[in-house]
């Protein structure tokens, strides 16, 4: 009799449960961590022959360079439309392609009208579209523009591609020996020498508006740091002490230096105003402390000391005091970058004879190799903190690589120098 | 009862038997205990008094018969004695001159006859001494001869006392053997009792379980079949129940494996936005057609980042069409409009 009794409840409930009302609700936890699929369809052009600068290459080498989006090859592309009526959604559906970017270019007395718009295939809308002018000279910087502005829509986080990099090139002619340093677009295009000398340059450091560049030349023989005003070329020589003048690093409002001076004996940090030119020594001991660079928010100094016996990274108040040591793994760790968010230090870390890029979470303090060259050196963080640029060599020849923070994306900058060192990706 | 009795008569009757069996062993052995004491002391009596009695009796008779042998060869001399004397006579008439010579002679033959007679009476003393001592030997033998006879008899009656005796041991032995067998028979038979009291417990009490087993499967058959003819007056109503059940249980079902597969699909189209922080999520209303083509897909809770937003949206968009159930019915009734929870934190 129960028997029974329960047979008819359970139809009951089964009858009653896809008789609910509710609407449905599906989650979705999980997703793919994967480039976004984009069509940079090459830019139409109208009335402008021998423009000097394919636009839409540059976009599309941008935008493919910077691991976050994976762009489709010409010859895959369904159509090549230049304007918004041309476009058939479903064709770039059909091919899973998220997003499409379709321009035109057109000349105009010499000056050129560079328009682009950006569509979300799916939706089958335009999310963005711009018009600029640009004379031939500008229209790679345009381009750029352009990266940037796709990107910082499509990811959320500021386009790096109209930056640029200060970098030290050496090259030699007979026994002549000439040291430059130069700066370029982000991409290695548009190189150009800001100084140069028979005596070795170093250490270039960005000022936070990056206006200027400050730099340790021997061109006196001995050292001393400079600053130079990119615009103007005009310099000035800061300090010229008594044996080593090095390593400046500009403070975040630009008002001070901090730099490596060893007038007293042993290499220690100092910080000079730059507006009073005032001095202050901040580490006093007896072993080389140098390389000082300080946190986003001012607050400290993070330098490299080898009081320990081997080289290591230490934190210190940017006013001086209590200096604490930040690095225990690996036997040497050196030239700290901080993160644009201050969240993270990049810094050479050397393990055996490997030398190699790594970064330090400095909440946890854990560190992470995210390179792995021989004699990777002199990390610097892109101003949107997404990569990290360092130098590097692969047999005699030296160039320059940029990688992301996890170390999963990695491109090679290509220049014309094979002897390439210590870049500075400009703010 | 029965078997009470019985397990007790056996041992009573058998402890019995065994008592009475040494009571009767006791018996005997007391009958045979004076007949021991007496065949134990008299054998060196009875030796120690025949020894005696013969040697002072027999030698006695012995001597006296020796004394007769001497008497007769004494009476035979006394003819030849007289004849002698004749002739002498004869020889004094014939011859006077003789008669010295005669005289000598008869002297001679006088001393002669002395020296016969002196020999004789040597030799009978011989004789005498020799039958003596014949006849010492004699006694002597037939003492020695009755002795080994009585020594024989002694010896006879030591045997015979020793045989009583050991065939008493024997006896003993051999009842106390008999005891001892008869107390092991009686234990065995015991034991065998007792194990077969026990084996016939063990049987009767694995006859009673089978018993019960028996019984309890039978009841369980019985409560089985009753159950089996319950359920079958149930059947048709069962059947009707089921036959609902199962439909709405397969859509059920399809409606279940069609949510899994659409949200499959819609993650694997989904690629999460790099710049995402923690704790965005967003809600997304889709309403569908029949075949599962993303008519329209909006977001209703914003995440607040557009680009998340927007990832969702691509996410649904670049999903379609959705795999839907096949049944257009139900892909209509239940996923004609429906909501997606995009919601990264929680596989975290």
């Amino acid at each position: 009799m129960s028997f029974f009794r329960k047979i008819l409840l359970i139809g009951l409930v089964s009858f009653y449960v896809p008789s609910s009302y509710a609407e449905m609700t599906i989650e979705i936890t999980e997703g793919i961590e994967s480039a976004l699929p984009i069509s940079i369809v090459p830019f139409g052009m109208q009335g402008a022959s021998g423009v000097p600068v394919d636009v839409s290459f540059v976009v599309d080498a941008d935008l493919g360079r910077s691991g976050y989006f994976k762009t489709l090859d010409k010859q895959s592309m369904p159509a090549k439309p230049s304007t918004a009526e041309a476009v058939q959604f479903k064709d770039w559906q059909a091919i899973g392609q998220n997003y499409l970017v379709i321009g035109q270019v057109t000349e105009d007395h010499g000056q050129y009208n560079v328009q682009f718009q950006l569509f979300d295939v799916y939706k089958g809308e335009q999310i963005m579209g711009y018009r600029m002018t640009s004379s031939a000279g500008d229209l790679r910087r345009t381009a750029h523009h352009i990266s940037d502005l796709i990107f910082e829509k499509l990811t959320g986080k500021k386009g790096v591609f109209s930056g640029r990099i200060a970098y030290i090139t050496s090259s030699r002619q007979g026994k002549q020996s000439t040291s430059k340093l130069q700066v370029s677009d982000a991409d290695g295009f548009n190189a150009q020498t800001i100084a140069s000398s028979v005596e070795p340059l170093m250490s270039p450091a960005w000022s936070p508006d990056g206006r200027k560049i400050a730099y340790v030349s021997f061109e006196k023989k001995t050292a001393a740091i400079y600053i130079q005003t990119l615009a103007t070329g005009e310099r000035a020589r800061v300090a010229e002490f008594p044996g080593i003048n090095g390593a400046p690093s500009w403070s975040p409002d630009g008002a001070k230096l901090a730099l490596t001076l060893s007038k007293d004996g042993s290499p220690d940090i100092y910080v000079l105003n730059l507006v009073t030119r005032s001095l202050t020594k901040l580490t006093k001991s007896f072993s080389i402390d140098t390389e000082p660079t300080w946190s986003p928010d001012g607050s400290h100094i993070v330098f490299t000391s080898d009081r320990g016996g081997k080289p290591q990274l230490y934190i210190m108040s940017s006013q001086g005091g209590e200096e604490t040591r930040l690095t225990f793994s690996g036997n040497y760790n050196a030239r700290a970058s901080f993160s644009p968010d201050g969240k993270s230090i990049a810094m050479v870390h050397g393990n055996g004879s490997d030398y190699r890029i790594a970064v330090m979470d400095m909440a946890t303090k854990s560190v992470n190799v995210i390179t792995d060259g021989r004699s990777d050196e002199s990390p610097s963080f892109a101003p949107n903190g997404s990569m990290i640029l360092y130098a590097s060599r692969k047999g005699n020849a030296g160039y320059l690589s940029a990688v992301s923070l996890d170390g999963k994306m990695q491109q090679k900058l290509v220049f014309d120098s094979n002897e390439i060192r210590e870049p500075a990706w400009s703010p | 009862m029965d078997s009470n009795k019985k397990k007790f008569s056996w041992p009573i009757i058998l402890a019995l038997a065994l008592h009475l069996t040494i009571l009767g062993l006791f018996a005997l052995s007391a009958l045979f205990k004076p007949d021991k004491r007496e065949s134990e002391a008299a054998p060196e009596i009875i030796h120690a008094e025949i020894v005696d009695e013969s040697k002072v009796k027999n030698p006695a008779e012995v001597t006296a018969e020796p004394v007769k042998a001497t008497e007769s060869p004494v009476e035979e001399k006394i003819n030849p004695e007289t004849e002698a004397n004749q002739e002498a006579e004869r020889a004094i008439e014939q011859a006077k001159a003789e008669k010295t010579k005669a005289a000598a002679e008869q002297a001679k033959a006088e001393a002669k006859q002395a020296e016969v007679a002196k020999a004789k009476a040597e030799a009978a003393e011989q004789a005498k001494a020799e039958a003596k001592q014949a006849e010492i030997a004699k006694a002597k033998a037939e003492a020695a001869e009755q002795a080994k006879a009585e020594a024989k008899q002694a010896e006879i009656a030591k045997a015979k006392a020793e045989a009583a005796k050991a065939k008493a041991a024997a006896e003993k032995a051999e009842a106390a053997a008999k005891a001892k067998a008869e107390a092991e028979r009686a234990e065995a038979a015991k034991a065998k009792a007792a194990s077969e009291q026990a084996e016939a417990a063990k049987a009767k009490a694995a006859a009673e379980k089978a018993e019960a087993a028996k019984a309890k499967v039978e009841a369980e058959r019985a409560e089985a079949a009753r159950v089996k003819a319950e359920a079958e007056r149930a059947e048709a109503a069962r059947m009707e129940a089921e036959q609902a059940r199962m439909d709405a249980e397969q859509d059920q079902l399809a409606i279940k494996t069609a949510a899994a597969a659409i949200r499959q699909k819609v993650a694997q189209s989904w690629i999460r936005p790099v710049s995402a922080t923690e704790g965005l999520k967003c809600t997304i209303q889709v309403r569908l057609m029949s075949d599962g083509t993303v008519i329209d897909a909006v977001v209703v809770t914003s995440s607040g980042d557009p680009i998340f937003d927007r990832s969702a949206e691509n996410a649904v968009h670049k999903a379609s069409p959705l795999p839907v159930p096949k049944d257009k019915e139900l892909s209509a009734k239940e996923f004609k409009s429906f909501k997606f929870l995009f919601d990264p934190d929680r596989s975290r």
